[in-house]
């Protein structure tokens, strides 16, 4: 008796299996957006099947490596998995492995330094279907800027012409009898330099990190041809280009009051010199602990001589 | 394929297992009965024949001249031979039945019209018996065949509503039952006369699966080859105790479902689609009955079923190909369906009639889906496609799929009981008395 029925047990699961070409696999996810810190964590996104889904890992732009194994062994440096596989993503600011099994996806951050935050979308897809979950990236700088030290020593830029730089222009006009004072105290309010910040590329990632901060720049109270430079409590925006004041500089040319009745155009431009100084930036990464030196190039284009151009008109 | 074979196996394994069981009918030792006309204890045995021309019931528009042949089918023919015998009077089933009796029998039946059906030949099982005695010669005899009905035409015409009509397979079950007037010209000779009523589907295995439907006059005539005629006597029950027996019954077969493309979309959508290719469907059933005398017993049974295909309509991919349709795996709660049904059950010698009628208690069917309609979707209809009047208004609304397994079901059941408590259990399981279900073919014990 219990053979018979065994054997209608078989066939009756027998049966129940018939017919399976129409079903295809449904999978959804249970979320569409987590969120891990910068500084490493951990996920693991479930899928409710994984036949015939696809993983595709969408980083934002930025020069991503992928070093993808599938579960044959094989090598690729694709940004998706058909099924089961490691992938290891890397990238000068991040380190994140991506493992695939069955219906989990489990993923590693190891660190992803990013001062405004990053977002990572893993994209499901199947013949009919698509989801995606979307992994926020919390910001996270570990870079801090322990020492910039410059060497001193200034070097002109050869066949560097120069340019010029309008530092004041307009018209002025008394209407008083008595003369006036120009009204810009041009000394006091500092010169305005243009410069840029250059590294080495090899250290670009850690010098963007610490872009932003203050750095002392190099300035000079003497107006020889060959100044004496030295850090006197200048500073600029550690930035790829700006402008910055220098306080501590070789003060404007005096204007002369304007008449009374009078109305003055002046102009005043100063000629520039390209200057370059080298430091040493020192950045410590407090996630690693480790410490990288790079040399900094700061190129200022200084102004070394004033031209002073006054036109006075009396006014009706 | 399968089906097929799975159907004709059927068939042929009752049809064996009858005659195992006939062939080796022990006669009893003699014991004194009443009508001293009879007094033997020999298996008695008889060939037969009959004609039943028949009118065909235009139940679908196939028949009713909506096919190949542009004409309607309303008349057939069916000629029949077979041998039955009777169970020696002082045996155990003589005694309970005196007039039973069952054998095999093989037909063909003729539509005239050939080209769209064909000829179908049908091999059955049979049993019949008195219902009441009239006068010596004359009484109100039954009689019912189950089988198999061989060769006819697959016709798959698609209507002009674009409906699917037809005969959907090659094989066909044959049920038929036949109340006849019986008349006994001689010792050997016995004439009957009656109404007959056939029926002829493939249980929702194939589509289409309209189901042909027969009624006519039967002719019948039969000659008894040994054994004597059961003329008058009363059935000797004098060694039955009534109570309750257990039958548990597990069962299995193939069928066929349909779905709705848009019932996840707005927009009015064609109507039920088949789904391609069969589902397996299973289930067990307990059915205790409580049994009043050796002929009717009656109860309540427990009913199981699994059915693969069940509620497919809400987890269709509108994307995938509509020659090619793709469904997401509905969960196993969609499948499963728990019921309670009322049994009665009438039993002869060898076979026993089971007919329920019951009610899922438990089939949950699937989740909340979207549907233009805002109604509960109903239940399976039948398998002609048909198209459903859209709704003027189409905003999407959330509606509770109701499952395809709830509700009333009716089920019925020839037990051939072969060996002990074993049976073979051959069923249809029908919904709400019109839509197609299911076959039921399995094993059952009957524990007592």
């Amino acid at each position: 008796m219990s053979r018979i029925y065994l054997f209608m047990s078989m066939l009756l699961i027998a049966l129940t299996a018939c017919n399976n070409d129409i079903f295809i696999e449904d999978f959804t996810l249970p979320e569409v957006a987590f969120s891990l810190p910068g500084s490493g964590g951990s996920h693991t996104i479930n899928l409710t099947s994984s036949k015939g889904v696809t993983m595709t890992v969408v980083m934002s732009a930025g020069d991503y490596a992928f070093y993808t194994v599938d579960a044959d062994g094989n090598v690729s440096h694709d940004n998706w998995l058909d099924g089961d596989g490691t992938m290891h993503i890397t990238h000068p600011r991040m380190d994140m492995e991506v493992t695939r099994r069955g219906t989990s996806v489990d993923i590693a951050l190891n660190h992803f330094y990013s001062k405004n935050g990053e977002s990572v979308e893993f994209y499901f897809s199947s013949e009919y279907k698509n989801h995606s979950d979307v992994l926020t990236i919390q910001p996270y700088n570990p870079f801090r800027l322990q020492a910039f030290e410059y060497d001193m020593h200034s070097i002109g830029i050869i066949n560097d012409m120069g340019t010029s730089m309008t530092l004041f222009q307009g018209t002025i006009a008394n209407h008083g009898s008595s003369e006036m004072k120009f009204p810009f105290v041009l000394d006091n309010n500092g010169i305005p330099v243009v410069y840029k910040f250059v590294t080495e590329s090899a250290y670009d990632m850690q010098f963007d990190m610490i872009m932003g901060d203050t750095v002392p720049v190099p300035s000079s109270e003497q107006p020889d041809d060959f100044w004496e430079w030295g850090l006197l409590g200048d500073e600029a925006v550690l930035q790829t280009y700006g402008v910055t004041t220098l306080f501590h500089y070789p003060s404007m040319p005096e204007i002369a009051p304007i008449p009374g009745e009078t109305a003055s155009r002046i102009q005043v431009v100063a000629d520039t010199e390209a200057m370059q100084f080298e430091a040493t930036a020192t950045v410590v990464n407090e996630h690693t602990s480790h410490t990288d030196s790079f040399i900094v190039w700061l190129l200022m284009d200084f102004p070394f001589r004033y031209n002073v151009v006054r036109n006075d008109t009396p006014i009706d | 394929m399968t089906h097929l074979l799975t159907k004709f196996l059927s068939a042929g394994v009752s049809v064996l297992l009858l005659a195992v069981a006939c062939l080796s009918a022990r006669a009893d030792v003699s014991v004194s009965v009443p009508d001293s006309a009879y007094c033997s204890d020999k298996v008695a045995g008889e060939i037969g024949v009959a004609f039943t021309p028949a009118y065909v019931m235009p139940t679908n528009r196939f028949l009713r001249g909506d096919n190949p042949a542009g004409s309607r089918i309303d008349a057939s023919m069916s000629a029949r031979a077979q041998y039955v015998m009777r169970f020696a009077p002082s045996s155990h089933y003589g005694r309970w039945y005196p007039y039973a009796y069952q054998g095999l029998g093989v037909g063909v039946t003729s539509f005239f019209k050939s080209g769209i059906f064909g000829s179908p030949v049908e091999i059955y099982a049979t049993q019949g018996s008195r219902i009441a005695s009239l006068s010596k010669r004359l009484s109100v005899d039954y009689e019912w065949n189950f089988g198999a009905s061989f060769g006819w035409k697959r016709s798959e015409w698609t209507n002009t509503d674009r409906s699917l009509d037809g005969v959907g397979s090659s094989i066909n079950a044959y049920i038929s039952l036949a109340f006849m007037l019986s008349y006994q010209a001689s010792p050997r000779l016995t004439f009957r006369l009656g109404p007959e009523i056939t029926h002829y589907s493939n249980g929702n295995t194939s589509l289409p699966n309209p189901g042909i439907n027969r009624v006519g006059l039967r002719l019948a005539a039969s000659y008894r080859l040994h054994g004597v005629s059961v003329r008058s006597v009363a059935a000797d029950w004098s060694d039955f105790k009534p109570g309750v027996i257990y039958d548990l019954t597990m069962w299995g077969a193939w069928r066929k479902w349909g779905y709705y493309p848009s019932v996840n979309s707005s927009g009015a959508g064609p109507g039920m689609i088949e789904v391609p290719g069969s589902f397996g469907v299973c289930g067990i059933n307990f059915n205790p009955l409580y049994r009043f005398n050796p002929v009717v017993a009656a109860g309540v049974s427990l009913d199981f079923m699994y059915d693969d295909g069940a509620n497919l309509s809400p987890h269709y991919e509108a994307a995938s190909d509509a020659d090619d349709p793709k469904f997401y795996r509905q969960s196993f709660k969609e499948r499963v369906m728990g019921g309670l049904s009322v049994r009665v059950e009438i039993s002869m010698p060898v076979f026993s009639i089971n007919i329920g009628l019951g009610h899922s208690v438990y089939a949950p069917g699937p989740a909340t889906f979207t549907s233009e309609y805002g109604e509960i979707v109903d239940d399976p209809v039948p398998m002609h496609a048909f198209s459903r009047s859209g709704s003027d208004d189409t905003s999407l609304v959330k509606v509770k799929h109701r499952s395809d397994l709830s509700g009333l079901y009716q089920t019925f059941t020839l037990k051939t009981h072969i060996w002990r408590g074993l049976y073979l259990n051959t069923g249809y399981r029908l919904v709400k008395f019109s839509k197609p279900g299911n076959l039921m073919l399995g094993l059952g014990y009957r524990f007592q």
